[in-house]
């Protein structure tokens, strides 16, 4: 399986629980154990950044835009989540009414607003990421040496 | 290995690459359905009536699906306006057109796990499982 490199926080717009479905995959031990798991794994990063009134997707939004170091067209960013213009558009207020991002008329087009990352917003954004990081090394340590070591396997498989 | 050494051997936020794997599972899983016009949800509930031996009443499709009233209210009038399925009484059941859909779902759905399996044995069975297992174990 070839996963392609991406940043740490995208694709959690627009997210549905793996669960929800597919309850044919059941008969799939391996996958149905796989997609399992990552709701396990997601639920526990989003409870790390929740009490600092973060989710993955707000992160993920605040990333690409601390990324990009400039404003960022909406249609940019929803393509850039995986996600349909009204959901970036949704996620964008309610960024912008906790004053974590701010829009801004789109100099190269008029009929478009850009998103900028405000000052809090990017202090936001780095409280997120170090809860993450933290919470990742905390699941990781939990691990014994030999989980670790073959965690790194799949995770190098996966990668490739 | 000690637990610094472990912390040094993952480095921060490769865990998203494993999120990431899972999403474009999910997302196989749903792409084998975009030609059968059903979502994963309404296979799952044409499963269920087709599995039924008689007419399954609403709440009780909710229950085994684990959704709330709205939601399989809102799905029952999706797969309503498809054509697949009728309401009989108190209850609803699969119409020709439906039983031929589930099938055809199921069928591609099967396709696409193969697919996805099949992918899957670049590692070990075992190995895998168990490390899933510990990472579910330490998140919850």
């Amino acid at each position: 399986m070839t996963v392609s490199s991406r940043g740490p926080y995208d694709q959690h717009m627009g997210k549905r629980s793996r669960k929800a479905g597919h309850r044919l995959a059941s008969a799939s031990t391996l996958v149905s154990s796989f997609l399992e798991t990552a709701d396990a794994v997601e639920a526990r990063l989003e409870a790390a950044v929740s009490p600092m009134g973060l989710s993955l997707a707000k992160l993920g939004l605040l990333h690409h835009l601390a990324e990009a170091k400039e404003p960022l067209p909406l249609s940019e960013l929803a393509q850039h989540q995986n996600c349909v213009r009204s959901n970036i558009t949704q996620l964008v207020d309610r960024l912008e009414k906790e004053g974590l991002v701010r829009r801004r008329p789109d100099p190269e087009d008029r009929r478009s607003v850009r998103a900028a990352l405000t000052p809090a917003g990017e202090q936001a954004y780095q409280r997120g990421k170090r809860a993450l990081a933290e919470e990742q090394r905390a699941i990781v340590n939990s691990l014994s040496s030999g989980e670790a070591t073959s965690l790194r396997g799949v995770l190098d498989l996966l990668g490739s | 290995m000690s637990d610094t050494e472990t912390a040094v051997a993952i480095e921060p936020c490769t865990l998203f690459s494993f999120l990431h794997a899972a999403r474009v599972m999910t997302d196989t899983l749903d792409g084998a359905l975009i030609e059968t016009n059903l979502s994963a949800a309404m296979l799952d509930a044409l499963t269920e009536l087709a599995d039924a031996v008689e007419p399954m009443a609403p709440l009780e499709l909710a229950a085994r699906l684990s959704c709330s009233f709205a939601e399989i209210a809102a799905l029952v009038d999706a797969l309503d306006a498809q054509g697949l399925i009728e309401r009989k009484g108190e209850g609803i059941a699969l119409t020709p057109t439906g039983h031929e859909r589930q099938r055809t779902g199921t069928e591609r759905v099967r396709a696409a796990q193969q697919r996805l399996s099949d992918a899957m044995a670049v590692f070990d069975a075992g190995t895998l499982e168990r490390t899933l297992a510990a990472l579910r174990a330490a998140v919850t």
